[in-house]
């Protein structure tokens, strides 16, 4: 059995006469220590998988089980990487972290708990900077905090929700070796949610495609099997990964398109009818 | 508040290691730019912003940009301050009232200095009370000494109102006489033209045929109609001289007011070498340890009968001493003390209603049953006018302390209040007892009703309004109900709790002026009521004074509410000024 296993999930929202459901019928099984990205359009219903995931909302049908239990709420166990980082704006960076170590780790004393917090500040290179208040930080640093703040509750799952999609090219760059570069030292199971190609392929072990909502569900597996450490620089001449990234841009686009075309016209269908011209009678 | 932030490059932040590197280039030009952005910190927080040019300018950064925001800042508002008291100065004195014409701001200016003066002989003469020893004897000395040069000054401007009246009268007479002779001329000839119309009228009815009467009423309603416009010139003429006879020569009105402030500094005088002198508690205490020392000798050497009369009389004089020791000069309230009783008010009441508001929202924020429960009351509450709370919070007040002079609470609160703002700096010196009486109790009450109200509503909405992301990140954490309140919930509030807060501060003030006008409870609202009533001629410069009294205090509190809410404010949270 494999470590999170998610199996026939759908999940709607709205009232029972006017539902839109975002997820239907989705299956998905990830094994310890596996990076898996799940990669879709914006509007596919990523967010909502990593929330169902988290336990943050609970699905419909079916239902997310990790370790072989299943997932009724969410917890420090499965730790989430948000979006636009969720940081309390009125904590420094270092009492940031300190909350969920002191919430994750009620046992440790004092000094403990200090080393621990500074650790994994240090971990994501935000040494000197424990100090400062979100605001002074730029959305780059921003990120890493809040990776400090998930990775120190030492969670067994890592979910990140498109967690560099708000950074510019440069910062993202740097960012995607960071976060290779974590994973390498302290091999964990992690779910990333991405809509970037080239990043999944970087990073993971296995990219999972969602299709276009609504109704979204998983496609098929596209196993990454390059060689690890992957150097950005040189990928992008290796026949292998162009060959995937291909096949996997194709398959999106392929989706897109047959969703499209699957799409309901719901276009109302307009009589033909002309104004007679009354200037001639 | 962006201009604190210095725009920030991504790529250098990512690099940057913190406080090591600018420790580093820590140089005395650094020394400087960092007191500076301290300054500009403090002066943001404060939110003194036309303060922000000067310390720019003193930096030498941008002077052009620097004079122009100053220009804008401080001097053209003070050019239209200026403005308004010249346009102030100018038309006051055309405003005619029943009490007088308005004040004008120099006249406000001297009702401001007559409010103090008389503090500070109060003061004055409550130390006097006190004093000791050479110290007591110096006062006296010294009051002495002036009340003589007074007597003088007041011969010399008692002499100065009487020239000063006798030749205002001579220039009066001079100018009246003309106009009285010309009236007395005017009015014998009216008379005689009168006497002739009439006449002329009765010939004709002895000439006219009997039976056109008719044209005698209308010759009659024609003399009428004549005399009347007769008597209007007459009215007129009256009104003119009377006119002349109250006016009032500048020469007898600066002399006048030397008169007045003579004789005041004077009553004031011998007042003190009174209360310094034989009234003094000195005085009071020797006179008594004499007669106690003088009926013990005679006590030991007494027949039976006296002795019992003595020992009465011993045991009366020690009873007596001991209020004397501890008795101080029973002193008026004055402004300083009624701006002290005010601020205690206001903020017993501010304090009172948040601590009812802030729980209140914070249910309100968090079950939107409840909200549903409280919103009509906040609806039927809240435009309820303060006048209605006060008369209400006086009965029921009036009841609960139906004897307020041996009331225990109110003298536990009497002894804590005046324990704390006698070791208050200033305050202390001024303030001897702060008298918390029903008044005072119905009074803050009022305040806190009329004031929670803002403070709950935000309250409510900054609660309710936590950012989703952030009650996520408690949920991942399972927070425990009490954790996610105080450590999530509240901080993301407090904000929008001290907008509010500073909203119902700033009502509480201006309910409390009312509050007290009709309670009578010793403060500032009591103090403008009593200038009305008084009807001196300088009490309407004293209304206004209050004007700027309670507008600068009002000021002052919104500041410090504004000082608060700044700090526990964050970026991306509501910050309004």
């Amino acid at each position: 059995m494999s470590f999170l296993e998610l199996s026939h999930v759908d999940k709607g929202f709205g009232p029972a006469a006017d539902r839109y459901e975002v997820l239907d019928d989705v299956n998905l099984s990830i094994d310890r220590n596996e990076f898996v990205a799940v990669i879709g359009f914006s509007g596919s219903g990523k967010s909502t998988l990593v929330s169902l995931l988290a336990g943050l909302l609970q699905p419909d049908a079916g239902e997310v089980r990790m370790n072989g239990e299943v997932v009724t709420e969410p917890g420090p166990e499965r730790g989430v990487v948000f979006q636009n980082y969720s940081l309390l704006p009125w904590l420094t960076v270092a009492s940031n972290v300190e909350l969920a170590v002191k919430q994750v780790f009620p046992e440790m004393s004092r000094t403990e708990r200090r080393e621990h917090v500074q650790h994994f500040v240090d971990l994501v290179s935000l040494s000197g900077a424990e100090h400062k208040r979100p605001h002074e930080l730029s959305g780059g640093m921003r990120q890493r905090v809040s990776l400090a703040r998930t990775l120190s509750m030492r969670p067994d799952l890592l979910l990140l929700d498109e967690p560099l999609s708000a950074l510019d090219a440069l910062t993202r760059a740097t960012l995607q070796d960071e976060l290779v570069r974590l994973w390498l030292e302290d091999r964990r199971t992690v779910v990333m949610i991405t809509n970037d190609v080239d990043e999944a392929v970087l990073l993971a072990d296995r990219i999972v495609p969602l299709t276009p909502g609504p109704n979204a569900t998983l496609g098929p597996d596209f196993v990454v099997d390059l060689e690890r450490p992957r150097d950005r620089t040189t990928l992008n001449y290796d026949p292998a990964f162009v060959r995937l990234r291909n096949r996997i841009t194709n398959y999106l686009v392929d989706v897109n398109a047959e969703s499209r075309q699957l799409r309901v016209d719901r276009a109302v269908q307009l009589p033909d009818v002309v104004p007679a011209d009354l200037t001639t009678v | 508040m962006s201009t604190l932030h210095e725009p920030r490059d991504e790529s250098h932040d990512e690099t940057s290691s913190g406080p090591a590197t600018a420790a580093e280039a820590s140089s005395e030009e650094s020394i400087a730019l960092r007191f500076k952005h301290a300054l500009l910190k403090a002066i943001d927080v404060t939110a003194l912003g036309f303060l922000e040019p000067v310390v720019r300018l003193c930096y030498g950064e941008e002077p052009r940009v620097q004079l122009r925001n100053i220009a804008r800042l401080i001097v053209l508002p003070t050019v239209a301050f200026v403005l308004f008291l010249g346009v102030w100065a100018v038309t006051a004195p055309n405003l005619r009232t029943k009490y007088g014409a308005l004040p004008t701001p120099s006249q406000v200016w001297d009702g401001w200095c007559a409010i103090m003066t008389f503090h500070e002989r109060e003061m004055e003469k409550s130390e006097a009370y006190l004093a000791e020893g050479p110290e007591r004897e110096a006062i006296v000395a010294e009051a002495t000494a002036r009340l003589q040069l007074l007597e003088r000054a007041s011969k010399v401007a008692n002499e100065r109102v009487a020239t000063a009246r006798e030749r205002e009268q001579a220039d009066k007479e001079a100018r009246l006489t003309p106009l009285r002779a010309e009236l007395e001329a005017f009015e014998s000839q009216l008379e005689a033209e009168t006497e002739e119309r009439f006449a002329a009228v009765e010939a004709m009815s002895t000439t006219h045929p009997a039976d056109d009467r008719a044209v005698l009423v209308r010759e009659l309603a024609k003399v009428a109609e004549w005399t009347e416009s007769q008597e209007e010139i007459v009215a007129r003429m009256k009104a003119s001289m009377k006119e002349i006879e109250d006016e009032k020569s500048p020469a007898l009105v600066a002399a006048l007011h030397l008169q007045t402030s003579v004789a005041e500094e004077k009553q004031f005088t011998e007042k003190l070498i009174q209360v310094a002198g034989a009234k003094s508690r000195e005085v009071k205490l020797n006179a008594l340890v004499a007669s106690i020392r003088e009926d013990q000798a005679a006590h030991a050497s007494a027949d039976p009968d006296s002795a019992y009369e003595l020992a009465h009389s011993i045991a009366k004089d020690r009873a007596r001493l001991e209020d004397v020791v501890e008795s101080t000069y029973p002193r008026p309230w004055t402004l300083p003390m009624q701006i002290v009783r005010s601020i205690l008010t206001v903020f017993s009441g501010f304090l009172i209603g948040v601590a009812i508001a802030i729980p209140l929202g914070i249910l309100c924020g968090l079950s939107s049953t409840f909200m549903a429960m409280v919103t009509p009351f906040i609806a039927l509450f809240k435009p309820v006018s303060p006048i209605v709370w006060l008369l209400i919070f006086w009965i029921v007040v009036g009841g609960v302390f139906p004897d307020p002079a041996s009331s225990q609470t109110l003298q536990v609160l009497n002894y804590l209040a005046n324990s704390v703002l006698s070791v208050t700096p200033y305050v202390g010196s001024i303030v001897d007892d702060i008298d918390i009486n029903p008044a005072f109790i119905a009074s803050a009450l009022t305040v806190a009703t009329c004031s929670l109200w803002a403070t709950m509503v935000n309250t409510a909405l900054g609660v309710a309004s936590v950012d989703q992301d952030h009650v996520n990140v408690a949920r991942v954490l399972k927070l425990s109900p009490y954790d996610r309140l105080v450590k999530i919930v509240l901080p993301s509030a407090l904000p929008l709790v001290f907008a509010g807060m500073r909203i119902s501060l700033g009502i509480g003030w201006m309910v409390l002026i009312a509050a007290e006008l009709l309670a009578s409870s010793e403060g500032l609202g009591k103090f403008t009521n009593d200038m009305f009533q008084n009807g001196n001629t300088d009490s309407f410069a004293k209304i206004m004074v209050m004007v700027f009294v309670v507008g600068v205090i009002g000021l002052v509190l919104d500041r410090i509410m504004i000082v608060f809410q700044r700090l526990v404010s964050f970026e991306g949270s509501v910050a309004t000024v």
